[in-house]
C-alpha cells in the first residue's frame, strides 16, 4: 500500500479532468439555451409589430 | 505553373530583402546557441542548431509569399484565373524550396565554422538530407501559410500549426545530420533518409490535393 | 443523424454508466496487484484505454474532415469538432496520468519513451486544431482550414510512430517496453483491460453525441439569429 498517494491522484486526476468538461459541456448548453429564448422573445416582438 | 515560379524568384532577386533578413535570422539562432553550449559542442547540438535555424527562418520565410499576394490581392487573380491550384501550390512550394536552400547554403557552413566540426567528406549526404528537409518543410509550411494569412491572430498561428506536423522531420533531419556531421556512416542514417522522402512525398501529395480547400472562395 | 442519435443517445449512457462501475470493480477488487510495480501499476488500466480513445478521436477528425471538404455539410464539421475536443480531453488525461504512473516506478515525472512522445505531439496536434477553431476567426472558411489540419494531422501519425521509435531505438532509454505489458499475465488484467477499453470507447461515443447535440442547437441560433438580423 506503499504507492497508494499515486493510484489515488492517478484517478482522482481523471475525474477532475472528466468533470471540468462535461461542467463546461453544460455551461455552454446553458448559454445556448439562452440565447434561444432571448431569440424566441425577439422573434415574438417582430411579429407583434 | 513555372510563370508564378519566376515571377515569386523574380521579386526575390530585385528586393533580396527576404533573404537576406532570413540568413541573418539563422545567423543569430545559431549565435544564441553557441552561448548557451560554451565548451566543446558536439555534432548532436550542431545539428539541433542548424536544424532550429532552418525551421524558424523558414517558418518566417514562409509566410512572405503569401503575405506579398494578400497586399495586393493577387490570389483573387490567380484563383479565378483557369489554373488549377495544385499548380499553385507547387509554384508556391518550390519557390519555398529556392529561398529556403540558399539559406541552408548559408547557415550550413555557419555551422560546420561555429561548432568545429568536420563532416569528413560526408557532404553529399548532408546534402541530401538538407534537401529533403527543405522539400518536406516548404510542403508544409506553404499549404498552411496559405491558411495563415487568411485568418485572425496569424503570426502565432503559422507556427503553431506547422512545428507538431513537422516534427517527424525534425527528428529525422538533426538525427541524421548529427551522425554526417560527426563520425557516423551512411548505413545508419539511410533509415532517416527513408523516413524524410516518406515524410516529403506524402505532404507534397496532401499539399497537391488540398491546397484547392484552402484558397477556394 | 438524428433518429440515430436519439436512441443510441439514450442507450448509450445506459451502457456507459453500469459499464464503468464494472470496470472499477474489476480494477480494484478482481485484478491481482501485480508483483513488480505494486498496486500503482492499476493507473494502468485508465492510462491505456484513455490512449485508445485519443487515438480513435484522431481518427474520427479525419475522417470527418475528410467528408466534409467532400460534401461540404457543416454536419460533418460539427462531427471533426466534437471529437477534436473530446479527444484532447482524453489525449491529456494520457499525458496526466502518465507521469503519476512513471513517478513511483521509475522516480522520474517524464520519460521520453516512445509512446508518450508521440501522445505528447499528438496532443499539440490537437491543440493547433482547436486553438485554429478557437482564434482562426468566424468566417465560415476556417472550418476547411481545420479540417485540412485535420487530414494532414492523421497522415502525419504513422510518421511520427515511425520517427519517435527511431529516435529511442538508437540511444538506450530509461523504459524499453511499455511496463505492465510485456507480462499482462494473468488473463483477468488482459480482460479487465479490454472491458475498460470498450468502455472508454462507448464513453468517447456519448461524448460525442451529447457535444454533437450542443454544436448542432448552437449552429441553429447562428442560422436563425442571422435571419432575424440579416447583417
Amino acid at each position: 500500500m506503499e504507492n497508494f498517494p499515486y493510484l489515488f491522484s492517478a484517478y482522482a486526476i481523471v475525474w477532475i479532468v472528466l468533470f471540468v468538461y462535461l461542467f463546461s459541456l453544460d455551461r455552454r448548453g446553458r448559454r445556448a439555451e439562452h440565447d434561444l429564448e432571448e431569440l424566441r422573445k425577439l422573434l415574438r416582438a417582430k411579429e407583434a409589430k | 505553373m513555372l510563370a508564378i515560379l519566376a515571377k515569386d524568384l523574380r521579386i526575390e532577386l530585385r528586393t533580396r530583402e527576404g533573404v537576406s533578413s532570413l540568413a541573418v535570422l539563422g545567423l543569430l539562432v545559431l549565435l544564441v546557441f553557441q552561448f548557451a553550449f560554451p565548451e566543446r559542442p558536439t555534432p548532436e547540438a550542431a545539428a539541433a542548431a542548424l536544424w532550429l535555424a532552418f525551421v524558424l527562418a523558414g517558418t518566417i520565410g514562409a509566410q512572405r509569399t503569401f503575405l506579398l499576394e494578400r497586399e495586393n490581392a493577387c490570389m483573387h487573380g490567380l484563383v479565378t484565373a483557369p489554373l488549377d491550384p495544385a499548380m499553385i501550390f507547387v509554384a508556391k512550394m518550390l519557390g519555398n524550396v529556392v529561398i529556403l536552400t540558399v539559406l541552408q547554403f548559408i547557415v550550413v557552413p555557419l555551422t560546420v565554422v561555429f561548432f568545429n566540426v568536420t563532416p569528413t567528406g560526408h557532404l553529399g549526404w548532408l546534402a541530401v538530407v538538407c534537401f529533403l528537409g527543405n522539400v518536406g518543410f516548404s510542403a508544409v509550411t506553404t499549404l498552411f501559410a496559405a491558411i495563415s494569412v487568411r485568418i485572425r491572430a496569424r503570426e502565432v498561428m503559422l507556427p503553431l500549426l506547422v512545428l507538431p506536423l513537422v516534427s517527424p522531420l525534425l527528428i529525422a533531419a538533426v538525427k541524421a545530420s548529427a551522425r554526417l556531421l560527426g563520425d557516423g556512416s551512411v548505413a545508419e542514417v539511410s533509415v532517416w533518409i527513408q523516413v524524410l522522402a516518406a515524410f516529403d512525398v506524402i505532404f507534397a501529395a496532401s499539399g497537391w490535393l488540398l491546397f484547392e480547400y484552402v484558397v477556394r472562395e | 443523424m438524428k433518429r440515430l442519435g436519439s436512441w443510441t443517445g439514450r442507450l448509450l449512457p445506459l451502457l456507459v454508466g453500469p459499464g464503468m462501475l464494472g470496470s472499477l470493480y474489476l480494477i480494484f477488487m478482481v485484478v491481482p496487484t501485480e508483483r513488480v510495480q505494486g498496486i500503482v501499476q492499476r493507473i494502468f488500466y485508465f492510462h491505456v484505454p484513455a490512449a485508445w480513445a485519443a487515438f480513435l478521436g484522431f481518427f474520427v477528425v479525419a475522417i470527418a474532415s475528410s467528408l466534409f471538404l467532400w460534401s461540404g455539410r457543416a454536419a460533418y464539421d460539427r462531427v471533426a469538432r466534437a471529437a477534436a475536443e473530446i479527444g484532447m480531453v482524453f489525449c491529456t488525461l494520457v499525458l496526466l496520468t502518465g507521469p503519476i504512473w512513471a513517478r513511483p516506478i521509475w522516480g522520474a515525472w517524464w520519460t521520453w519513451d516512445p509512446r508518450l512522445t508521440m501522445t505528447m505531439i499528438l496532443w499539440t496536434i490537437y491543440a493547433a486544431y482547436l486553438l485554429l477553431r478557437a482564434f482562426g476567426g468566424a468566417e465560415e472558411a476556417v472550418a476547411r482550414y481545420a479540417a485540412v489540419l485535420g487530414i494532414v494531422g492523421a497522415l502525419d501519425i504513422p510518421l511520427i510512430m515511425i520517427s519517435v521509435r527511431l529516435w529511442r531505438g538508437i540511444h538506450p532509454s530509461v523504459i524499453t517496453a511499455r511496463p505492465g505489458e510485456g507480462g499482462l499475465a494473468d488473463p483477468s488484467m488482459r480482460f479487465t483491460l479490454l472491458f475498460t477499453g470498450l468502455c472508454f470507447v462507448l464513453l468517447f461515443a456519448w461524448m460525442l453525441l451529447v457535444r454533437l447535440r450542443a454544436l448542432r442547437v448552437e449552429d441553429e441560433i447562428e442560422a436563425v439569429h442571422s435571419r432575424i438580423h440579416p447583417a
